[in-house]
């Protein structure tokens, strides 16, 4: 008999991201995604200045904060065709990449290891084993017997207490749970130092932002970063130096611990290569632009259909019509007004909620469409076109996770399991390592230029009579993210924000097209109804923005269980 | 002593706007004396470690779920907040305190002593402007925010020129 099941609060934060799937014969036959949140900030931004809409943006979400600052002045200044001094896309650049380095290390560690990683096996391991497994995986000097020995005390006390704390509500005994437990000490030993290396990225943001989490130094036309070699006040060689020491404390925690963690627990979990596939149109925007015009990036961007490297294709700017032409939004089965799909110039967000139908409108989120199709977006997207396009970096870390992988599991990892659960997370550890040497490569950058005598941070801009329209885009942590504006005389007339948890958990468009989460959980195994782990993992390895719920239903619409998931 | 004093919430979720709106009327009106850093920390989530770390102290408004009238101020201190969290939760950021506080407990860098000043909010969902009874508990949220400062053994000083607030999303 098939069963269903709904899964309503899988990341701790942010709104309401619900999943219903439909189970029989242990695995999923059917699967439904929707946002039970409307938001609608776009309405909050029409008749503003354009030149604020950054400080409302940035407020809009309770988890991207910084990434919606940055993409806002990126529209505006599109609009305008604004050229943007060096420094200023040096420092937003370091902004972003210290955002997406903390970020992607938390999601690992304290938002998703824990659907791998059994606390309570913690106790069983040998801490000398698992201090010489560590040490086999890299040369972190944090990977010591007595480091070992000290975490499984402080587990031991946590249990005796009978207060397991944070790690209260898991999984634990799962019968989906494999890792050896010396492996599960080593993920909960880093688990903790994580919490103390994610800080020093977001000391980076502060440094250079003003404060976290919301941002105060961006502008429309460049940043308010007063550069003087000078002066104690403003961005100086002090700054720049106290700057790169936090970040060499990071760079080797993602390098050496992150990436040898992931490639660890995909090769203990080999089998999860084949779940989680779902929609292989990936999606993915270049950034960390090197020039005033941005015209050039370090990082590339584009598309690629139905999971064919070979057919992948370059997306050279916000200006370029294969990008600024290829979105639509649907909203043939969201909670809007009209049917679409209609471009996000024109996009409308009028609510209309009917309740949810399981074959009309069922969720708050849009379908967002590249090219007319469906799009995965995220860190795996992003390893991929950028592997497609011969990235040296993305080769270099995409090579060695799958050697490190292959070791482990021995079996042959190569690309094409990425198209999996576990790709998505292997390849978020392969985009931060990358992130991470870039981030040296532009903080370089800045202290050339600044050690040079260039200390220009802004162009201001003006607006003209008439209407303008702009686009700015970022591959954010979660993947691409856009913002449309159109601006009338100098005021916002229309804005519409394309996020990534949007092309991920899109629900079914006018041509019935399931969307990324939909498809991904389709096939994927579930041992206990009632504890759909196996559910959770699939969906955290997209990193959702928002809160989650999985209801379980039988033959016959019965709830068999509705189940929180952190 | 490192004392926090934190706004949290939404500023574009009304009433949700209480947090923020607390703590720079606070900043805009008093000193305090020692190592006290005032700030607005909007929907800071998984950034909130950060922000609470190597505290000794700290105290944070935000709006409360509670069976109260809108208006309502009540004040918890940290084992409340752990016990009764999830009726806590009436906005998006809100789950990160509690499961802070635990993760930081693990370091041994979580705050002492937490006191969450929560007001009962009218009006949540998106859209700007404190409702009319939020509005007027503003002057007493902001002293109860003071008393709990001073508890901690801070001198706090009205200052002879207030600051302006800047709630800029509501201008």
């Amino acid at each position: 008999m098939s069963k269903r099941i709904t899964i309503d609060p899988i990341t701790r934060i942010e709104g309401h991201l619900r999943i219903d799937v439909e189970v029989d014969n242990g695995a999923v036959q059917k699967a439904w995604a929707s946002s039970t949140m409307w938001r609608g900030i776009e309405r909050i931004l029409v008749g503003r200045d354009p030149r604020d809409a950054w400080l409302f943006t940035q407020r809009f979400c309770g988890v991207c904060t910084t990434v919606h600052a940055l993409t806002s002045v990126r529209a505006v200044e599109d609009a305008l065709n604004l050229e943007i001094p060096l420094n200023a896309q040096y420092i937003r650049n370091l902004i972003m990449i210290a955002h997406a380095l903390h970020d992607h290390v938390v999601h690992f560690y304290q938002l998703s290891a824990l659907d791998w990683v059994d606390v309570t096996q913690v106790l069983k391991a040998d801490p000398a084993k698992a201090a010489s497994i560590a040490e086999s995986l890299s040369d972190w000097p944090g990977n010591s017997k007595n480091e070992m020995k000290a975490v499984q005390q402080k587990i031991k006390a946590l249990v005796e207490s009978g207060q397991l704390g944070i790690f209260a509500h898991g999984y634990w005994g799962h019968p989906a749970m494999k890792l050896p437990p010396e492996i599960n000490l080593i993920a909960v030993s880093h688990y903790l130092q994580a919490l103390e290396y994610q800080r020093y990225a977001n000391q980076v943001v502060a440094m250079l932002g003003g404060k976290t989490p919301h941002i105060q130094n961006v502008a429309v036309g460049g940043v308010a970063n007063a550069i003087n070699l000078d002066s104690e006040a403003a961005l100086n060689v002090d700054r720049l130096y106290a700057m790169k020491a936090l970040l060499d404390k990071v760079i080797p925690f993602v390098q050496n611990v992150y990436v040898p963690d992931v490639c660890a627990v995909a090769g203990l979990y080999p089998e999860w290569f084949g779940y989680g596939k779902g929609v292989t149109n990936y999606l993915s925007v270049p950034d960390l632009p090197l020039d005033e015009k941005s015209t050039k990036y370090a990082l590339p961007g584009g598309y690629i259909p139905n999971g064919d490297l070979a057919k992948y294709k370059p997306i050279t700017g916000q200006k370029d019509p294969f990008w600024r032409k290829g979105v639509t939004e649907d909203n043939t089965h969201a909670y809007y007004t009209g049917s679409g799909p209609l471009h996000p110039f024109e996009g409308t967000t009028n609510p209309d909620f009917t309740d949810w139908k399981e074959d009309g409108k069922y969720s708050w989120v849009k379908a967002p469409r590249f090219q007319g199709e469906p799009a995965q977006v995220g860190p795996l997207a992003n390893v991929l076109c950028g592997y497609a396009a011969g990235n040296p970096l993305m080769k270099k870390w995409t090579d060695a996770a799958l050697a490190k992988i292959s070791a482990i599991a021995k079996v042959q990892a190569t690309p094409a399991m990425l198209h999996s659960t576990l790709g998505r997370h292997g390849a978020r550890a392969v985009r931060t390592a990358v992130l991470s040497e870039l981030a040296l490569e532009q903080w370089q950058l800045l202290t050339d230029n600044i050690l040079k005598g260039d200390t220009k941070i802004f162009n201001p801009p003006t607006f003209p009579k008439g209407t303008i329209e702009g686009v700015g885009f970022h591959e954010a942590p979660r993947g691409a993210l856009s913002h449309w504006v159109v601006v009338d005389n100098g005021k916002i007339k229309n804005y519409q924000a394309v996020v990534p948890t949007t092309w991920n958990a899109s629900p079914r468009d006018k041509d019935g097209k399931i969307g990324p989460y939909e498809a991904s959980l389709l096939h994927n195994p579930v041992a206990q109804p009632d504890h759909p782990l196996e559910v959770v993992r699939t969906i955290h390895s997209f990193d959702p923005c928002m809160a989650c719920a999985v209801h379980t239903f039988d033959a016959e619409g019965k709830n068999i269980a509705r189940v929180k998931v952190q | 002593m490192r004392i926090g004093v934190y706004g949290i919430g939404n500023v574009l979720a009304h009433d949700d706007a209480v947090g923020p709106s607390v703590v720079r009327l606070v900043d805009s009106q008093w000193h305090f004396d020692g190592d006290v850093v005032v700030e607005d920390l909007g929907t800071p989530a998984i950034e909130l470690p950060t922000h609470l770390a190597g505290f000794d102290a700290v105290v944070l408004v935000d709006a409360v779920s509670a069976t109260a009238a809108p208006g309502t101020i009540r004040i918890y201190d940290r084992e409340e907040i752990l016990k009764y969290s999830p009726g806590l939760r009436v906005s998006p950021h809100d789950p990160a305190l509690r499961e802070t506080l635990l993760m930081l407990d693990l370091t041994s860098e979580s705050p002492r002593l937490v006191t969450l000043v929560g007001v009962v909010p009218d009006v949540t969902n998106m859209g700007i402007g404190l409702s009319q009874v939020v509005t007027d508990a503003l002057p007493a949220a902001a002293d109860a925010v003071v008393a709990e400062v001073e508890k901690l053994g801070v001198t706090a000083t009205r200052r002879a020129l207030p600051r302006d607030a800047d709630l800029w999303w509501a201008a």
